[in-house]
């Protein structure tokens, strides 16, 4: 497994030790350590327009909640002797029935959120983000949405579905996921 | 559905037609025609190693049949989608008594896509699931800017390898391993 930053193997807890005697952001994929670098401009409008549409959508109609990005989840997908995985999405949504009862976790949580978007950066390869959303739909997650920025298209994976491409004039719908939110691929774009 | 070349939707055997009265590389999809660029020097040349090292070992065993770049398979009727692999295996238990002189339509155990540099997130992803799910076994994305290759495997999660770490054919391929090195090595 290539693209790592250091050998040896963290669990959850070791992790999130780390976490908080460094200042970098880190992800913890099958207990080995992926440094995640300052996200360019685009990067950080189309975070911030996806996570307004959705939690404007999601509160007014009261159906969850909305994580901000670098929200660590816990995700149920470890191998036997396999590390475990704490990734980040980009915005992430979870609807209010598997959330739990009372406080919202103050750590990393292993509930599996409904919709992960990951937005590209220019420097992402095809296997890193391929990468991702394979650990996404793998963990249950109904549908995750790939921003690529370099070329303004959303693709939509679903599992056991084709991959869709959406261009700039084509809606993105919350299908069955996010029932009745709808927009258009140019307003994560707008600024 | 975007980046189609044009709105009306082809059959497989229209698609057939059509690509005889074309010079242009079309691959079709869900209905839709994608046209492909010729590919650039780097990958023609990885594509080429990659076809290389795996036919010499699944000669010499004798185990299947090896195909290059361009030759199109039937994933699906209906929806129609023909793709073009850069390199596909098939064992002999999964290949046809002889050669048909139309596309494919048996599904490969093993499918290569090389990147090009113009490819998009979205295109490639779309390729690597409609091959898994078509019911290709392993599909290996040879990225030769980043120097790695993304395994694909049903149900399983990708894996990264880097120039230094070695692909392996693991049960499709058994007794197969190269360097990623030895993929883009002159």
């Amino acid at each position: 497994m290539a693209v790592t930053t250091e050998k040896r193997t963290y669990s959850v807890d070791e992790f999130w030790e780390l976490c908080h005697q460094t200042d970098k952001r880190l992800e913890l994929i099958r207990g080995e350590l992926r440094e995640l670098t300052p996200t360019g401009w685009q990067h950080g409008v189309v975070v911030v327009n996806a996570t307004r549409l959705l939690s404007n959508y999601v509160l007014t109609h009261r159906l969850g909640i909305v994580l901000g990005a670098e929200t660590g989840v816990l995700l149920p997908i470890g191998e036997q002797d396999e590390g475990q995985t704490v990734r980040a999405a980009d915005v992430a949504y979870v609807q209010r029935e598997r959330l739990p009862q009372g406080a919202l976790p103050a750590r990393y949580a292993d509930i599996v959120p409904d919709l992960v978007v990951e937005v590209t950066s220019p420097s992402d390869t095809y296997a890193m983000v391929a990468e991702k959303v394979n650990d996404w739909l793998r963990a249950g997650v109904r549908m995750v949405w790939v921003v690529d920025t370099s070329n303004r298209q959303v693709s939509v994976h679903r599992p056991g579905q084709p991959v869709r491409v959406f261009g700039e004039e084509d809606v993105l719908s919350g299908e069955d996921v996010l029932p009745g939110f709808a927009c258009k691929v140019s307003e994560l774009f707008a600024w | 559905m975007a980046v189609a070349t044009e709105k009306r939707t082809y059959t497989v055997d229209e698609f057939w037609e059509l690509c005889h009265q074309t010079d242009k590389r079309l691959e079709l999809v869900r209905g839709e025609l994608r046209e492909l660029a010729p590919a650039n020097e780097e990958h023609g040349y990885v594509t080429g190693q990659l076809f290389l090292v795996v036919t010499q070992f699944v000669k010499q065993r004798q185990l299947g049949f090896t195909f290059a770049a361009e030759t199109g398979f039937v994933l699906s009727e209906e929806p129609a989608t023909v793709r073009a692999p850069d390199f596909a295996y098939v064992s002999r238990d999964r290949a046809p008594e002889r050669w048909s002189r139309h596309f494919a339509r048996f599904v490969p155990d093993v499918v290569a896509e090389v990147i090009s540099p113009s490819d998009t997130y979205g295109e490639v992803a779309q390729k690597v699931q409609d091959w898994l799910e078509a019911g290709v076994r392993v599909v290996w994305v040879v990225d030769p800017v980043a120097r790695t290759v993304a395994v694909h495997r049903p149900g399983a999660a990708v894996r990264v390898y880097g120039e230094e770490d070695t692909l392996s054919g693991e049960d499709v391929l058994p007794g197969f391993a190269c360097k990623v090195s030895e993929i883009f090595a002159r």
